[in-house]
């Protein structure tokens, strides 16, 4: 009896993949591929902006320090 | 680009999947594998997730994922099962949410059930039958025999995608029989 019923289990109907899998796996891979971007961009974008800047604080520091001002 | 699409349009998965692997964004390799094996991923999540909305969703899914791991298939099995495994671990990762949020939000609703019915275009009384029983079982239980029966998969497939030797999956296959007739006849 189970066998004739997983047996059944191969006659039921599927419908057809729908027309517009491709073009929204397209657009799910776009939307995600544009958030890694931007966040990669805000991360080295981020990172430059502190180096940069501590940059800036350190040679105020030498200078408080040691009156001496360093040259780049 | 012609040239290049039709020298793409002759290549095995094998091969598309490793030049979708060196390309950054989803380009024609990666496009060509969607539209192979669009189908037969398609009907893997409807049988699994058991409505045309939530298969849709698993399918997107298994692709987007696809895509993500593209440059872990080593090609230890065909390209065809590894992306299967994808798709039936997708599912089962999603019923699993599934059933999660509908113990919170309470019992299954009866109309939903006959709407499954309904959509899986059965028989009164028999493929739903079935379905029902499937349901009480483990959800890697559920898949085995889906994918065994209903999509006609070998045992070296189903081991491959499951992740199990093949003595292994045909134990757990034939167990799983066992529970749905124990359940069949109370």
């Amino acid at each position: 009896m189970t066998d004739d019923l997983l047996e059944r289990l191969a006659e039921t109907d599927v419908p057809p993949a729908p027309a517009d899998l491709d073009v929204e796996v397209h657009h799910r891979l776009n939307r995600m591929l544009l958030v890694a971007h931007l966040a990669d961009l805000g991360l080295r974008g981020m990172m430059y902006a502190v180096t940069h800047f501590a940059r800036g604080v350190l040679h105020l520091l030498v200078l408080t320090l040691t009156g001496k001002v360093t040259k780049q | 680009v012609v040239g290049r699409i039709v020298e793409t349009a002759e290549r095995t998965d094998e091969q598309l999947i490793a030049e979708a692997a060196r390309d950054g964004s989803d380009g024609p390799a990666f496009a060509l594998l969607v539209g192979r094996h669009r189908d037969r991923v398609w009907r893997i999540c409807y049988r699994l997730m058991g409505d045309e909305h939530d298969a849709q969703d698993a399918a997107q899914e298994v692709f987007v994922r696809l895509f993500l791991h593209r440059a872990k298939f080593a090609g230890r099995s065909r390209f065809s099962t590894w992306l299967h495994g994808i798709a039936v671990r997708t599912c089962l990762t999603l019923r699993r949410g599934r059933s999660r949020r509908r113990r919170r939000e309470g019992p299954v609703d009866q109309e939903l059930l006959d709407q499954r019915a309904a959509a899986a275009g059965a028989a009164p009384g028999t493929a739903l039958d079935v379905l029902t029983l499937l349901d009480g079982l483990d959800e890697e239980d559920r898949a085995l025999l889906i994918l065994k029966y209903a999509e006609g998969c070998s045992h070296e497939e189903l081991a491959d995608m499951f992740d199990l030797s093949i003595s292994a999956c045909k134990m757990r296959i034939s167990r799983a029989r066992e529970r749905l007739q124990r359940k069949e006849r109370p």
